[in-house]
């Protein structure tokens, strides 16, 4: 299913998000996963910066914002980022062939928004966590890319694959 | 062909329902006459796309363009040009105000990312209320450009795109296609046109039903090659080809765009200076009257030396065959005292062959911007 995006941007954005009766990230550049009970359904809530939010449901619809209460400094913007999830243990060999992050560190910060460079291009990447939809010991990735530099990452990827 | 980190197409050398590959000439002359006489689509989603927002955005805005942006009304658009401290132009675009504290601009396909960068920094520095997001790659942009442009767009949108809704230089948001988008009615190509901005992940889609919505009006894809003929044909410069490292505004004929009037920008200073001190070049249009080199395979290219009495006076930044005005034109830096209307000049190609040129004040094609605004006025073509 293709997951809705949405992005929320402003001083007030946060107290926007919260207004909506949702969990953010208290802090910048972490993330709280929702499940499907909360209100907007399952997805997940990255802070990247203090006052940037990457908002991602595992749902077709996007929600309907209250408007009755704008505020003044809190935008939502259009999110087409290009995402895809890293399973399995071969990407932690080959992937410092192209990041330099060491991401062993989300092992011990599992909510922590890595912002780097991957490829020679922007990355946010996310612990994927355990669960239903990662039943695997491994631990797995969540990234987001510009879109229309996806097809160059995947290919990268997919070389770092099939070179190892 | 590369564009910044992106490549396009220089051109689509099959035509729609036509099995038959053409040249590459031939495929570029006939994306050029359907632009001219029907309607063409082009990819521009390498432009850059910056929104910003808060109440000092319009203020950030008019210290980085040499124009007034804050005055535009919402709804309305504006071409601007951006400077560095020394006078240099290195950037333009449209700039959008979407609402009050809302614009939306673009930025070259290679200036995007420094120009993002430069107005964080900017906004940081100055410390304005000014939220900024890079759209680039979030949003897709086409342009659906030509005489029938209106009619092919009006079997995708519910926008009401009359003269009167939707004039020249306006911008709307609304559904195309069924995507989210914002529509400015601007045309670089010289013919009425629309920008269509929609999420990235809709493009494709959108793209297919505009084809498909002119498939009986003689609606085709072109690409950057037809562009570029397009835009000479109008006199629209590009920075950084028509330009150089220390072009000003007054040498790019573009000091009509300069309001001195206004509070600080960056380059007014220097402006002021290089204002005194005078033009150092100036960029003017030329139009070739050697028979033999009336052709696309002339061998002048960009740059191409001016010479005069042995000296070098200046060298082309654009050329090509115009097979609407039946001549080959371009635009050339000229020392000044030589960049004057109606004298000749002559340039020199690789081979040391000379070819001799009248210069012209351009635009060459629809000085009065009929065209563009058929409503108001019919365009002659010419």
């Amino acid at each position: 299913m293709t997951p809705t995006r949405l992005g929320f941007k402003g001083p007030d954005a946060p107290a926007l998000l919260e207004q909506q009766g949702l969990r953010i990230p208290t802090l910048p550049n972490r993330v709280v996963h929702w499940q499907a009970t909360e209100p907007w359904g399952s997805g997940r809530c990255l802070r990247q910066g203090s006052t940037e939010f990457l908002v991602e449901l595992d749902t077709r619809t996007a929600p309907q914002l209250s408007l009755n209460t704008p505020l003044p400094r809190a935008w939502t913007l259009v999110r087409s980022d290009h995402s895809l999830v890293l399973e399995g243990s071969a990407w932690r060999q080959s992937l410092p062939r192209i990041c330099s992050f060491d991401f062993d560190r989300l092992r011990d910060e599992p909510d922590l928004v890595v912002m780097t460079l991957m490829a020679g291009i922007s990355v946010t990447v996310i612990r994927e966590p355990p669960g239903a939809a990662n039943p695997s010991t491994d631990m797995a990735l969540r990234l987001w890319c510009d879109a229309s530099f996806s097809i160059y990452l995947q290919e990268c990827l997919r070389s770092l694959g099939e070179s190892r | 062909m590369p564009a910044g980190n992106w490549r396009r197409p220089a051109y689509y050398s099959t035509a729609p329902n036509d099995a038959q590959s053409l040249t590459a000439q031939q495929a570029i002359e006939e994306e050029v006459y359907s632009v001219r006489n029907a309607a063409g689509l082009i990819d521009v989603s390498t432009l850059g796309k910056i929104e910003l927002m808060g109440r000092d955005a319009g203020l950030l805005l008019d210290r980085v363009y040499v124009g007034m942006v804050s005055n535009l009304q919402a709804g309305r658009t504006r071409y601007a040009v951006m400077l560095d401290e020394a006078g240099t132009v290195i950037d333009d675009g449209v700039v959008s105000r979407i609402a009050d504290g809302r614009f939306y601009i673009t930025t070259t396909t290679g200036g995007s990312t420094a120009i993002y960068r430069e107005l964080q920094r900017r906004a940081a520095e100055w410390q304005l209320d000014c939220t900024l997001h890079n759209l680039t790659g979030h949003l897709a942009a086409m342009n659906l450009a030509g005489p029938l442009s209106r009619d092919i767009l009006a079997h995708c949108t519910d926008i009401p795109l009359d003269d009167a809704a939707f004039p020249y230089l306006a911008m709307r948001e609304g559904n195309v296609a069924g995507a989210a988008a914002r529509i400015a009615r601007v045309g670089f190509v010289g013919e009425l046109g629309f920008e269509i901005h929609v999420p990235f992940d809709r493009a494709q889609a959108v793209w297919s039903e505009l084809m498909l919505a002119g498939t009986g009006a003689g609606l085709r894809p072109f690409g950057v090659e037809a562009q570029r003929i397009l835009r000479l044909e109008k006199g629209h410069i590009i920075v950084g080809q028509d330009t150089d490292g220390v072009t000003n505004p007054f040498e790019a004929g573009l000091g009509r765009m300069v309001r001195k009037d206004k509070g600080f920008f960056i380059g007014q200073r220097s402006l002021s200076i290089l204002e005194k001190r005078g033009d150092r070049q100036r960029l003017i249009g030329f139009s070739l009257h050697t028979p033999q080199a009336q052709r696309s395979d002339s061998s002048l290219a960009e740059s191409s030396l001016a010479i005069k009495d042995g000296h070098i006076i200046g060298r082309i930044t654009s050329i090509a065959h115009s097979a609407t005005l039946d001549r080959t034109i371009g635009l050339a830096l000229l020392t000044p005292d030589h960049a004057i209307a109606g004298n000749n000049v002559r340039f020199r190609d690789d081979a040391g062959v000379m070819h001799v040129a009248t210069l012209v004040a351009p635009p060459f094609y629809d000085a009065g911007n009929a065209r563009q605004r058929p409503g108001l006025a019919q365009g002659t073509g010419t």
